[in-house]
């Protein structure tokens, strides 16, 4: 059974909590950071760069809106109940 | 200016939301790891503390109880900030004591506004209001 194409919305792939969680982190940084340089250069009147910066941002989101869409955190078959919580990782 | 202790122990984290809220006034305190945030919360004495959960020495569920059985510390909001994005992750926050909670990537609008109904609440707490050009 192929499974469907990403995007396609017809099912959510499980995956680990954590890889999900890791999977966001650097999205932050690349959504916060490009917010962040649009603001300046919309400031600093580079108007050339908010473009492609603009680019970069909504790219981010639309990874961001796939992971949500398509990808549910379970915990392993063989877990207790507990694992389904995160688990403290430092470093996200 | 409203003081925010920010812990959040990864680099490009903390550099990054602690410069866009400097950008719209706030003054930004850091902490790199739960003990050190408690440390600060009480030294420092914030208007708000923003709690990442997945941190070392002390995560930040134990670190939120332990400021909120201090009682210096314990009126403080604290917005837990994490990652994770399950349902009972917000209900794990809320039971150790967090005020609010907020999933990263950040929203910065919808953090903001959490933080500003928060800060509005209390004695002494105004939200800046303009931003500030950096």
């Amino acid at each position: 059974m192929t499974a469907p194409p990403p995007g396609s919305g017809a099912a959510r792939h499980p995956l680990p909590p954590e890889l999900i969680h890791d999977l966001r982190t650097p999205l932050t940084q690349i959504l916060g950071y490009s917010e962040m340089l649009i603001e300046q250069a919309v400031e600093a009147g580079h108007h050339g760069y908010v473009a492609d910066l603009r680019k970069v941002n909504a790219a981010g989101h639309r990874l961001l809106a796939l992971i949500e869409k398509n990808l549910q955190p379970v915990p392993p078959p063989d877990a207790p109940p507990a694992a389904a919580a995160p688990q403290t990782r430092p470093g996200t | 200016m409203t003081k925010i202790l920010l812990v959040e122990d990864n680099e490009m984290n903390r550099d990054m939301l602690s410069r866009r809220l400097e950008r719209r006034g706030y003054r930004v305190v850091l902490a790199t790891d739960g003990q050190s945030g408690v440390d600060m919360a009480a030294s420092e004495a914030p208007d708000l503390v923003l709690m990442d959960m997945s941190l070392p020495v002390v995560d930040g569920w134990e670190a939120t109880r332990r400021l909120k059985a201090a009682p210096a510390t314990r009126d403080i909001p604290v917005i837990a900030l994490t990652a994770h994005a399950m349902s009972s992750d917000r209900e794990k926050a809320l039971q150790a004591g967090c005020d609010e909670y907020d999933t990263k990537p950040i929203e910065l609008p919808r953090l903001l506004a959490k933080m500003e109904a928060l800060l509005g609440g209390g004695p002494g707490r105004t939200a800046p209001a303009a931003e500030a050009p950096r």
